[in-house]
C-alpha cells in the first residue's frame, strides 16, 4: 500500500469519526426552533429523553399567594379538659390522645396512599372530627391523606384559599388499627391565619422541576413518574408571639411506587424546605 | 496527479481539525454553551432578560449621598420634609453642568454664611458633610474638581438665583449661579406635593454646626419586622467574582473565612455579622475625603441589600453607611453594625464590617404608636443632667434597632431622640426621663 492509499484510508476514518462526533453533539444540544421557544421545550425534551413522565398540570401557569401570619395559640392547652373518653398527654409534639375504646369508622379506604375524597372527608368530619368531646377545633381540618403502610390518616388545617398547612404544625394524625378503627391521634393546631403581604407571584412548576433536576439531593431518576404538584403552606418562622407561613410546592416523584420521594420547595424563594415538624 | 495529492492532504488536515474541535466541545463544553455562537438573536435576548430578572438589588451612589431633609419657610415658621422619594425626585430636577471655565469660588466667612442662611430659602440637609464631588447628580462635572469642600446643606436662593453648597460647621460656601432661563419653582414640584407632611422645626446649634429639630411632640409607630439572613453564596459571588477562593474555619464556632491572596471575607453565622478586607486598592492619599467616600462606596455596594435607604456618614475619617427606615436613620442598641456598615481605611487596605441581616416582612399588627417629647422637654431633660444640645455632634429622631431579636428572626424598631457625641450614642425614648447610652 503506497502513501496515497494510506492518506485515503485516514481520510475515510476521520470523516466517519467526524460524522459520529457531530451526531453525538447534536443529540445532546437543546432543540432549537425558529419561533424562539427553545428554552420552553428544553425541560420537557430533557426529561422525556430520560423517560421521565411529567405531571399533567400546566408547567407555566402563573399563580400568586400571600405570606400568612398566625398568633401563637394556647387553645389545645386551655381546652384539653373538655375532651372525654380518652387519655391525653401534652408534649412538644402536640396533643397525644389514646381512646379508651377504639372508634369504629364507616369509611372505605383505598389500598394505596391517596388523598381523601370529599365524601371520605365528610364522613370523617361527621363520625369523628366534628365531635367536640373527642377533638378540639376538629372542624378546621378540611383535607386528608390515607397512608396504608403506616395505618394512618392525616388530616390538615386549611391555611388560605383551599391550601393546607403540610409541615406537621397543623394536623391530626389518626392512628388506625388493623380493622381501621381509630386508636388515638396526635394533634397540632394553629389559630386563624391572616395575610401579611399581598399575593406574591409564585415560582412555576417548570421552575420547580428545573430546580430539582439541577441538584444532587433532589435529582429526578431516569424513568421516574412525577405526580401532580400541590401548593401548601409551611412555617418559616416560629416566634414567641407569632408564626409566619410561606407557600410551598410539594412534589412526589420516583421510578416506582416503592421508591417515591416527596420534596417541599418554597414557592417564593425556590429553596428546598425541610419542615422542622412532621 | 500532483494536484489530486495536494487536495487529499488538505482534506485530511481539515477532517482531522474538525475531529479535534468536536472532541474538545464534547469533553469541555456543554452543548448549549458550545453552540451559543450558532444561536439566533432571540435566544441572546432571552438570556439577557433572565439575568436581569435574577440580578439582586444594588444600591446606587446617588442613593447613598442624597439629602435626608428639606427645610422650607411659610408664614414665618420653619418646616421640614423627610420624604426620601420626593427628595430623590427633586434632586434629579437640577440637572446642572459645572463650567470649568468658571471655577468654583469657596468663601469661608461666618458673616457671609449667616447672611445666606437668613434668607429663608429652600434648604436641603445631608445626614453628614459629604465631599462636593459626590454632588455630580446635581452638578455634572463637579466630580473632577480639586476643592475639598464638604457639603452638609444646599440652599436654593430665589433672591440670588443661585444654589449654595455650604458647610454649617466651618462656614464655607460655594455659589453656583443658575441658568437665566430657569425658574426656581421648576425644582420644587415634588417637594411642594408633599409639603403638607412638613413638621414644624427649630434650628438649634450643636457642638459643631446646627440642626433642625421638631418643635412639637411627635408621634411615630414602632415597626416589627421578621428578618432574613443573606446567604454566604451571595456575598461570595459579588466579592470574589470569578476568582477561586479558599475556605478555612476560624477560632470561633459558626465562623467561616473565605480568602484569596488579597481578598478575605469572614462571616459569623451565629451573630450574623461579616467583615471583608481588600488589600489591593491603590495607595490612597491620606485626608482625601472624596477618595475615602468613593473607595468605601465601591466596596459597600457589593454587600448592602437594604432597600429602605442608606446614607453615607464620615465619622472622624472613618466612613460608614447608616441604614434608614421610613425616612429615619437607624441606630442599634446591640452591635452597631446591624444599623451601620463601618469601614477601616488604611493606605493600601479597605476593611468593611456589617451584618448579613435584612428586613423581610413587616408585622403591622405588632406595631405600637409612640409619642416622643417635644424639643422644650428634651432640653429640660438634658438640663437636669447638666447637659445642653450643644454637647452633641448629631441630634436627630431615629429608630433604635432593639438588641433582643428572637434568634435573629424578629427585629423591633422603636422611635427615639438620638444624641451622638465623640463616638457615643444615647437615646431618649417614650417615657424616659434621662438619656440612656445604647452603644455599649
Amino acid at each position: 500500500m503506497d502513501f496515497r492509499h494510506t492518506k485515503m484510508l485516514l481520510l475515510i476514518i476521520f470523516l466517519v469519526f467526524d460524522i459520529y462526533l457531530a451526531f453525538l453533539l447534536f443529540s445532546r444540544a437543546p432543540i432549537q426552533s425558529s419561533n424562539g421557544v427553545d428554552a420552553v421545550q428544553t425541560l420537557e425534551v430533557r426529561l422525556k429523553n430520560r423517560n421521565i413522565k411529567l405531571p399533567d398540570s400546566q408547567l407555566d401557569t402563573e399563580m400568586a399567594l400571600p405570606v400568612l401570619k398566625t398568633n401563637q395559640s394556647t387553645r389545645l392547652v386551655e381546652q384539653k379538659e373538655t375532651l372525654k373518653g380518652q387519655k391525653i398527654r401534652l408534649s412538644d409534639k402536640g396533643l397525644e390522645s389514646t381512646f379508651d375504646e377504639p372508634v369504629v369508622l364507616d369509611i372505605e379506604f383505598a389500598t394505596e396512599m391517596k388523598p381523601l375524597t370529599d365524601e371520605q372527608m365528610a364522613k370523617i368530619q361527621t363520625q369523628l372530627l366534628g365531635k367536640s368531646e373527642w377533638f378540639i377545633a376538629g372542624e378546621s381540618y378540611t383535607q386528608g391523606i390515607y397512608f396504608p403502610h403506616e395505618h394512618q390518616v392525616i388530616v390538615y388545617q386549611e391555611a388560605y384559599d383551599n391550601k393546607v398547612i403540610m409541615d406537621g404544625t397543623a394536623q391530626i394524625r389518626l392512628q388506625l388499627d388493623k380493622e381501621n378503627r381509630v386508636k388515638g391521634y396526635l394533634q397540632t393546631y394553629q389559630d386563624v391565619l391572616t395575610t401579611v403581604t399581598e399575593a406574591n407571584s409564585l415560582k412555576s412548576v417548570r421552575d420547580v422541576l428545573s430546580y430539582l433536576d439541577t441538584r444532587v439531593d433532589t435529582y429526578i431518576p431516569d424513568g421516574s413518574t412525577i405526580h401532580p404538584l400541590t401548593l401548601v403552606y409551611y412555617r418559616t418562622n416560629n416566634l414567641k408571639k407569632i408564626a409566619i407561613y410561606n407557600p410551598a410546592w410539594v412534589i412526589t416523584y420516583g421510578p416506582d411506587e416503592e421508591n417515591m420521594k416527596t420534596v417541599m420547595i418554597d414557592a417564593l424563594d425556590l429553596t428546598r424546605v425541610v419542615p422542622s415538624v412532621n | 496527479m500532483m494536484r489530486r495529492s495536494w487536495l487529499l492532504t488538505l482534506a485530511l488536515i481539515v477532517s482531522g481539525a474538525i475531529s479535534l474541535f468536536l472532541t474538545y466541545v464534547l469533553i469541555f463544553g456543554s452543548p448549549a454553551t458550545s453552540f451559543n455562537f450558532l444561536l439566533s438573536e432571540s435566544s441572546s435576548i432571552r438570556t439577557s432578560e433572565s439575568s436581569n430578572k435574577n440580578s439582586a438589588f444594588e444600591i446606587t451612589r446617588m442613593q447613598a449621598f442624597l439629602p435626608t431633609q428639606v427645610i422650607y419657610y411659610q408664614d414665618s415658621n420653619t418646616y421640614m420634609i423627610q420624604n426620601s422619594e420626593a427628595i430623590d425626585q427633586a434632586m434629579r430636577l437640577f440637572d446642572l453642568t459645572y463650567n470649568p471655565a468658571n471655577p468654583l469660588k469657596i468663601v469661608e466667612d461666618v458673616g457671609y454664611y449667616q447672611e445666606i442662611v437668613s434668607e429663608q430659602s429652600w434648604e436641603y440637609i445631608f445626614a453628614a458633610p459629604i465631599p462636593i464631588q459626590q454632588l455630580s447628580y446635581v452638578l455634572s462635572g463637579i466630580e473632577s474638581v480639586d476643592d475639598d469642600l464638604l457639603v452638609d446643606r444646599i440652599l436654593l436662593s430665589e433672591k440670588n438665583h443661585s444654589l449654595y453648597f455650604m458647610n454649617s460647621q466651618d462656614y464655607r460656601v460655594a455659589q453656583i449661579l443658575l441658568p437665566n432661563d430657569v425658574q426656581i419653582s421648576q425644582y420644587l414640584a415634588p417637594l411642594q406635593a408633599v409639603a403638607h407632611e412638613g413638621v414644624e422645626v427649630i434650628r438649634v446649634g450643636l457642638k459643631r454646626g446646627s440642626s433642625y429639630l421638631p418643635k412639637d411632640e411627635i408621634a411615630l409607630p414602632t415597626y416589627v419586622y421578621t428578618l432574613k439572613k443573606q446567604s454566604d453564596a451571595g456575598y461570595i459571588a459579588k466579592f470574589f467574582e470569578k476568582q477561586s477562593y479558599q475556605l478555612s474555619s476560624t477560632n470561633k464556632e459558626n465562623e467561616k473565612k473565605y480568602f484569596t491572596i488579597d481578598h478575605s471575607l469572614t462571616i459569623d453565622s451565629n451573630i450574623n455579622l461579616y467583615s471583608a478586607k481588600i488589600t489591593v486598592l491603590q495607595n490612597r492619599k491620606s485626608g482625601n475625603d472624596n477618595q475615602l467616600a468613593l473607595d468605601s462606596f465601591n466596596v459597600y455596594r457589593l454587600f448592602e441589600t437594604w432597600t429602605e435607604g442608606v446614607r453615607y456618614i464620615n465619622n472622624h475619617g472613618k466612613p460608614a453607611f447608616q441604614r434608614y427606615l421610613k425616612n429615619y436613620p437607624i441606630v442599634s442598641s446591640g452591635t452597631k453594625q446591624y444599623a451601620l456598615q463601618t469601614f477601616e481605611m488604611q493606605p493600601r487596605a479597605t476593611t468593611i464590617a456589617g451584618t448579613t441581616l435584612n428586613l423581610h416582612l413587616n408585622i403591622a399588627d405588632l406595631s405600637e404608636q409612640h409619642r416622643l417629647p417635644n424639643l422644650e422637654m428634651v432640653e429640660s431633660i438634658l438640663q437636669k443632667s447638666k447637659h445642653t444640645l450643644q454637647d452633641y455632634h448629631r441630634v436627630y429622631i431615629g429608630y433604635v434597632w432593639q438588641r433582643e431579636m428572637e434568634e435573629f428572626q424578629l427585629a423591633t424598631y422603636v422611635p427615639a431622640w438620638i444624641f451622638e457625641t465623640d463616638g457615643e450614642v444615647y437615646q431618649l425614648a417614650q417615657g424616659q426621663d434621662k438619656l440612656e447610652r445604647i452603644d455599649e
